[in-house]
């Protein structure tokens, strides 16, 4: 008897197994997957490109791939973590190592309190770090990515150590608040200054990076350990940390693997000791490897969504990751033939309410887009987001859209397309520089290469002609979209109208969302050489101002100015969620924190 | 079809004896000319349909003005055309393919790394299909007018008619999504061991890219040995005595093969052409994904390197092609028994 | 002792022997009436079966067939499928037929006047299309398709220029063994110019391998539309072809639309199919290449 019970007891478990083998040999794909069976454990799926490849909190210009900078802060926290995790875009202090700030009374200097955090080598982070960190990018500006003319660190004209946890920063001008400490001083990471202040590997630790051919030979050391990836998970260097994490392996393929940090001394602890990031050469390969359900947290396209069954069906959750983003399509003011013709607001408004954001987010996008009505990204809570912006000044309504025509002095042709009769710059009449006769018709020019962008255009045509304004799209690769976009400013032909590089977001924005650079007149996106003097000024003052509701002057007016047509905003990914792993809120800067996540039961 | 046109149009006998090492020299300066001529193509492609470069493409839209112009000095975009033509060449006689500007490595070692995957799938395909396509040519011949050939015409032809990745799809769908007998992804990994070490997932591939060899193959098989059939020799063979099986294995078909295996040579562009779709289909990490994925990612030396590979091997297959033909035939070596 | 009459079997002309041998080739008869029945189909179809296929319906998407007024269903934004075949296919075939006239064209002209002239011109230009046979054709319109996003012009042009190497090289090799025959030699004598011999005689003597080849280059080029559409260079919607319309379809395999992948595929496969067997008849009626092919 008691054999056969321990042979029922045997064969059970065997022939399990050998079901699962089956099952495995079935559908199970390549190498490189890491399943995590235990609850320690978690696995993450990276975008498609190039893997994680720098680990120095300085990075170089081409290494500044957003996970790169989300993995080393892991490792070495930023002075300020900025990023939207609990559902609003600000100030993480769990996360950051600064503890506290105050103002000077003129607002021009701040003081800065460090938190008790230990370096794993039992050294205090200290503001000697934060030194560290500042005169290397500062004697070494150009070879730092990410730095720009005026910027952090040439906007600091004082550093100033007051003792080991506090230290002072006086700035050139007065800055606003949120600019200051979200879009500037984010960018700075406390770094072991005892253990990597030297010139060499056998070099000696020293002040080396007060003088400027100090730093200049660090940063080169530095630099020149971090270009070797093989030596990630070994190097001494890189086991200075002070996050949550450190390296455990590091392959040049771009799999990563992150284990808890037991030197941490900080809040924000991990939950699941062991991350393993793994790379994939395509959506496609990645998707795979998420139906045959060996990642935690990977991602699916958004065509995909038109049947989420399969992967419920797998035990994931569907979880749409909105970006900090807005998407548009920029009006070519500049243009010779038609900038008239878009300088007219009536003409804007009158197309932006022929675009069904809503629907086109859900149908065409199957939901992986939001709608976007203006300057600031609409995909977290935020300090900036004006209600006028929030509610939508333009609905999509085409008999408004028609009207705004008619009531200028056009009327609908023969083939159905507006063309102007009441030429003038009166109150009723077409407007300024449209001659009589002029039709309603624009060229868009997009980037191929998406189903989702294409369809999206096709949509717009065909509200556009229920209204009478004739839409030509003009698809190209989006290289030649973006090099078309610039062609006003160097003179030689300027012959677009409307352009759309907005498959994956036309443009992703530090935490305080600025239109420094996209729309203010002479920057390199303002790609239409949109100029109105109002905005101008509060794009300036956004910057600048102490005024606590700049911010949301600066949305409303661009909202309804409407410098771009607004377009609906696609998601960064569409991301797949083991059921059981709780990812908190999906950054919409594109940043992870692992050490959020957590197992909320046993996986199944 | 036209693959047999083609092959037949570019026939070229070699010549025996002394005259045979002028031909290879010939031959072999011609096929210089024809890389040269192939990266004039591509160059000239590439760089002038974006004049400024694939700076923004490459690092962003959000690249700051001097991080565009460091990457234009580094690359060497900021010389005329001509000027980069000349660079290009140089580098390639010096046997370096260049640096991947989306991949962190030198594109020698990204091809190198993946050009041999893409081999193990092309002679395997080539195998499974040649071992069926020839008999069934030969069969298709013997049995000619008859049902069984009007089957297998028509099913050629419709798989020849059929897009390549259609093809491909419907495979997935019924024997992978359907069936659940074998996986719909290609083996990933590294190397060839990688990659044989799965062979389950190499089924779909493979099916895929011999169904539309066999189709190629076996008609122009079945073409060869009809002609050969009806030549002098063999009936003066079968006058001699000599069975018809005997006949076919004897003469007919080593005659039948010769062009055959030239064709193989001249086939090698069109196999590298259907390995981007099997290989983009079944997500094979091969050399064809490779030039998928840095065509996508504008990765420009990649795809130059790419190409360069492929059009050296098909100037070395098409002469060693040739110079097999001569062996192998018979007539021209004047001798038959 | 009896008598047997033995009468000749009644004299046919070649043209009579080709054209009994082309309709003695079922698959070649099929290929004709298939191609009948397309053309009717996409270009008489829409008189009679009209659908909006430029302007989009968000609130009817992805219905399956036998939805109200959609025998096959709609696609992703509304399209009706059926309708969508119609057009799609009136693009594919009037490309594929365009491009492989093109590139016979062009493929003849080169070929004969490179194997007539011969000698260091015949070399440079078999050099180019040597040149043209290394780059595989996939690679060189993924290349484009990073620079470019065709119209239907452009696109008869890309596939023209990828196609013509084969009827260069056919048509180089009849133009050599033609160009010693007596009644060229004859012509030169006379005092007849190169571009004479070439048009009056060489061409017109090939014209069996040309049409032949043209044939399989229409089925050729109709297989590239739908080539070009999965390689990224797809026509812009509202136009469509049939491989625009496979390519989209595809995405949606895992959701199970079956509509949107089928009917396209199962029309671009006919097609081709019949143009091929078109193609093989001839090769019978010219007696191209012997009775053998």
């Amino acid at each position: 008897m008691r054999t056969q019970t321990m042979r029922r007891r045997l064969l059970a478990p065997l022939g399990a197994l050998a079901v699962a083998a089956l099952a495995l040999t079935a559908c199970a794909p390549g190498g490189d997957t890491a399943g995590g069976e235990k609850k320690d454990s978690v696995s993450f799926a990276l975008q498609v490109g190039t893997g994680p490849n720098w680990i120095l909190p300085i990075a170089a210009p081409d290494k500044m791939a957003t996970h790169n900078s989300a993995i080393k802060a892991t490792m070495w926290p930023r002075l300020f973590e900025y990023n939207g995790v609990d559902g609003a875009m600000g100030w993480d202090k769990k996360a950051s190592a600064a503890d506290s700030y105050t103002f000077s009374d003129d607002h021009k200097t701040i003081t800065i309190t460090l938190k008790d955090l230990t370096w794993s080598d039992g050294k205090p982070v200290s503001s000697r770090d934060v030194e560290f960190w500042y005169n290397l990018v500062r004697f070494n500006k150009e070879k730092t990515g990410g730095y720009s003319e005026g910027m952090i660190p040439d906007n600091i004209t004082a550093f100033t150590i007051l003792d080991e946890k506090t230290f002072s920063l006086t700035m050139d001008k007065v800055y606003n608040d949120e600019f200051l400490l979200g879009n500037q001083l984010s960018l700075v990471y406390p770094m072991p200054q005892h253990a990597w202040d030297k010139t060499g590997a056998d070099g000696e630790v020293g002040d080396h990076d007060r003088d400027q051919a100090g730093a200049a030979a660090v940063l080169d050391y530095l630099f020149a350990e971090a270009k070797d990836m093989k030596t990630y998970a070994t190097n001494p260097l890189w086991k200075v940390v002070a996050g949550p994490y450190t390296v455990k392996s590091w392959s040049d393929s771009g799999q990563v693997e992150l284990t808890a940090n037991e030197k941490y001394t900080g809040e924000d602890k991990p939950s699941i000791p062991n991350v393993t990031f793994l790379p994939f050469t395509s959506a496609d390969a990645e998707m795979n490897v998420v139906r045959s359900g060996d990642v935690d947290y990977g991602y699916i396209t958004s065509s995909q969504l038109e049947n989420e069954k399969q992967f419920t069906d797998l035990g994931y959750r569907v979880e749409p990751w909105k970006g900090w983003s807005i998407t548009y399509m920029p009006y070519n003011f500049a243009n010779p033939q038609k900038g008239a013709f878009y300088k007219q607001l009536y003409v804007r408004q009158a197309l932006q309410h022929a675009v069904d954001q809503e629907t086109i987010s859900s149908v065409i996008w199957h939901g992986a887009a939001t709608p976007d009505y203006g300057p600031i990204p609409q995909t977290a809570e935020s300090t900036s987001l004006s209600d006028v912006q929030k509610d939508n000044p333009y609905p999509f309504d085409l008999d408004a859209a028609e009207k705004l025509f008619t009531d200028h002095g056009w009327k609908k042709g023969s083939d159905g397309t507006l063309a102007c009769v009441n030429a003038g710059a009166g109150v009723d009449q077409c407007g300024e520089g449209i001659a009589a006769g002029t039709k309603a018709e624009i060229v868009v020019t997009t980037q191929n290469g998406s189903q989702e962008t294409d369809n999206m255009m096709a949509e717009i045509q065909s509200s556009l002609a229920k209204i009478g304004v004739k839409m030509t799209i003009d698809a190209k690769p989006l290289d030649s979209v973006l090099s078309q976009a610039q062609e006003c400013k160097s003179g030689s032909t300027c012959t677009w109208e409307l352009v759309f590089f907005g498959t994956a977001g036309s443009w992703y924005f530090p935490p305080y969302a600025t239109g420094e650079r996209v729309f203010a007149r002479d920057t390199k996106w303002n790609a239409g050489q949109y100029d109105n003097p109002q905005a101008e000024e509060l794009v300036q003052a956004m910057a600048f101002s102490t005024d606590p509701e700049i911010g949301k002057k600066y949305s409303a007016l661009l909202a309804t100015d409407l410098p771009v047509m607004w377009m609906p905003n696609p998601v960064y990914q569409v991301s797949v969620v083991r059921d059981g792993l709780d990812v908190a809120n999906q950054d919409p800067g594109a940043s992870f924190l692992p050490q959020r996540w957590s197992w909320t039961e046993k996986k199944k | 079809m036209s693959v047999v046109e083609q092959a037949q149009g570019a026939k070229t006998k070699a010549p025996n004896g002394s005259r045979f090492w002028w031909y290879l020299l010939r031959r072999i300066g011609q096929g210089l000319i024809v890389i040269l001529l192939v990266t004039l193509i591509v160059f000239a492609l590439l760089h002038l349909a974006l004049p400024e470069g694939p700076a923004v493409g490459v690092l962003g839209m959000q690249a700051t003005q001097e991080q565009i112009e460091a990457f234009n000095r580094e690359n060497g975009f900021d010389l005329p055309v001509w000027q980069q033509y000349l660079n290009f060449l140089g580098q390639l006689v010096r046997g370096d393919l260049g640096d991947s500007f989306k991949l962190n490595r030198p594109v020698a070692d990204a091809i190198g790394q993946r050009l041999p995957k893409t081999l193990v799938l092309a002679l395997i395909s080539m195998l499974v299909a040649l071992a069926i396509a020839i008999p069934m040519g030969i069969l298709q011949a013997v049995r000619r007018g008859k049902l069984l050939d009007y089957v297998l015409t028509t099913w050629n032809f419709v798989v020849y008619s059929t897009p390549s990745f259609f093809l491909g799809l419907i495979l997935v769908v019924v024997f992978a999504q359907w069936l659940h007998l074998v996986p719909a992804q290609a083996p990933q990994g590294d190397t060839v061991a990688d990659v044989l070490a799965k062979p389950a997932g190499l089924v779909l591939p493979v099916a895929t890219a011999a169904l539309g060899i066999i189709a190629t193959f076996s008609r122009y098989m079945r073409s060869a040995t009809i002609d050969n059939l009806s030549e002098d020799y063999v009936r003066t063979a079968r006058a001699k005595g000599t069975s018809v099986p005997v006949v076919i294995r004897r003469h007919v078909v080593r005659n039948s093969l010769t062009p055959v295996i030239a064709m193989l040579g001249y086939y090698l562009p069109v196999m590298f052409g259907g390995m981007i779709v099997v290989e983009s289909l079944f997500n094979y990490p091969g050399m064809g994904l490779l030039f998928w994925t840095s065509a996508q990612t504008s990765d420009y030396p990649v795809l130059l390197g790419c190409i360069m590979v492929i059009a050296v091997a098909t100037v070395v297959g098409s002469l060693l092609a040739d110079i097999i033909q001569a062996l192998l035939d018979p007539r021209t070596r004047g001798e038959f028994s | 002792m009896s008598t047997v009459t033995l009468s000749a079997p009644p004299t046919r002309s070649p043209r009579q022997r080709g054209l009994r041998r082309f309709l003695g080739n079922r698959l070649a008869v099929f290929g004709i009436v298939t191609i009948a029945l397309f053309l009717i189909f996409c270009f008489l179809g829409p008189l009679v079966y009209p659908t909006d296929q430029v302007h989009t319906d968000l609130k009817s998407t992805m219905l399956p067939p036998g939805a109200a007024g959609h025998p096959l269903g709609t696609d992703d934004v509304g399209y009706d499928v059926l309708g969508r075949l119609m057009v799609g296919g009136q693009i594919s075939i009037l490309i594929g037929l365009a491009a492989g006239v093109l590139a016979t064209v062009i493929g003849t002209l080169w070929g004969a006047i490179a194997g007539y002239v011969g000698g260091a011109v015949d070399a440079v230009m078999m050099r180019v299309v040597d040149a043209g046979i290394a780059i595989p054709a996939t690679f060189l319109l993924l290349i484009l398709s990073a620079i470019m996003r065709p119209s239907v012009p452009l696109m008869i042009i890309v596939i023209g220029f990828v196609s013509w190497l084969v009827p260069a090289r056919l048509v180089r090799a009849e133009s050599i063994s033609l160009k010693s025959r007596e009644y060229v030699l004859a012509l030169r004598a006379m005092g007849g110019t190169h571009s004479r011999a070439v048009l009056r005689h060489i061409v017109p003597n090939t014209v069996g391998t040309i049409v032949v080849n043209a044939t399989f280059q229409v089925a050729d080029a109709i297989l590239l539309v739908a080539y070009i559409s999965f390689l990224g260079m797809g026509l812009q919607k509202p136009a469509t072809d049939w491989g625009a319309m496979l390519t989209s379809g595809i995405t949606y395999t895992y959701a199970g639309a079956w509509w949107l992948i089928f009917p396209a595929g199962v029309c671009i496969v006919l097609t081709v199919c019949a143009f091929n067997s078109i193609g093989d008849g001839l090769r019978d009626f010219f007696d191209v290449k012997g009775r053998n092919a």
